[in-house]
């Protein structure tokens, strides 16, 4: 069965939990390169060095 | 580990089995990959062509791990590989990468990580209890929870009960951090430019994993608790 179909014969608990962890996990792949972008790209490389 | 049975009460060809075996790696590398700062789309990638894989394998009669699993597993090993980055504050607080990162970081949401960056004895964030909870989650959890996370996804029966075990660590951890991080609102939070909101846009995924983890592994049917070896 493809995932989708699994989802449906999950316990409702289950396909919550699932879904929302299938949504956290999007946002962690995303969430580290979004920052790492902005940060390069407001702050530049070196910034907070230490004098 | 992951071909349960065949449907068909014929083995997989040795085919299936080695397409298994390259989706189930692929699936893990994917996820280790995909919580590593910039690499994050690259991992992205490797775990959507794990997923062609291990679909095709399974549309050829091999019987994989149950895909709640899978996305359970992957989310955790994402977490875990996402720690790896406090783990550069820990061991290299004053390299270039790290000092640029972190006091860009702590600009945006923790403002530990920029005012008086390495200023105290461990180097690293000026806040003493962070420093407490670095070692807790570093020297310990960490380790503990990758190998748990993968010994969930290859369906070994000690992953899944080790990973209630180290959700639970987690959770107590979750609570100490938020706690501690409170103590020193205004100098932490007052102070960044998305406050303390913002952290939570960004934590939330953090914070959210043993609250997902814990309840789907109690109500998880025996076939997850209790198979492999």
């Amino acid at each position: 069965v493809n995932p989708l179909e699994e989802l449906r014969t999950l316990p409702r608990v289950h396909r919550v939990l699932v879904l929302v962890a299938f949504a956290f996990l999007v946002h962690k792949i995303l969430v580290g390169p979004a920052t790492v972008i902005y940060i390069l790209t407001r702050f530049g490389w070196g910034y907070g060095l230490e004098p | 580990v992951t071909l349960l049975a065949q449907p068909t009460g014929q083995a997989p060809s040795a085919e299936v089995e080695a397409l298994v075996r390259r989706g189930d790696r692929l699936w893990i590398t994917g996820s280790l990959v995909a919580g590593l700062g910039i690499l994050g789309p690259v991992g992205g990638a490797m775990l959507l062509h794990a997923y062609r894989l291990l679909r095709r394998a399974q549309r050829h009669g091999a019987t994989i791990r149950p895909w709640a699993v899978s996305i359970i597993g992957a989310m955790w090993l994402v977490d875990v590989a996402e720690n790896v980055g406090w783990a550069v504050d820990f061991f290299a607080h004053d390299t270039e990468l790290a000092q640029t990162f972190f006091s860009g970081w702590g600009q945006l949401f923790d403002a530990a990580y920029y005012k008086n960056y390495n200023a105290l004895s461990a180097g690293g964030p000026a806040a003493a209890g962070e420093k407490a909870f670095e070692v807790m989650m570093v020297c310990f959890l960490l380790p503990m929870r990758l190998a748990t996370g993968i010994a969930f996804l290859q369906m070994k029966r000690w992953g899944a009960h080790f990973m209630a075990v180290t959700a639970w660590m987690y959770f107590m951890f979750w609570i100490g951090y938020t706690a501690n991080m409170s103590m020193d609102f205004m100098n932490r939070f007052g102070t960044s430019l998305f406050g303390v909101t913002g952290w939570w846009v960004y934590d939330i995924g953090f914070v959210a994993v043993p609250f997902i983890v814990i309840p789907y592994l109690y109500t998880a049917d025996r076939g997850v608790m209790e198979a492999g070896h």
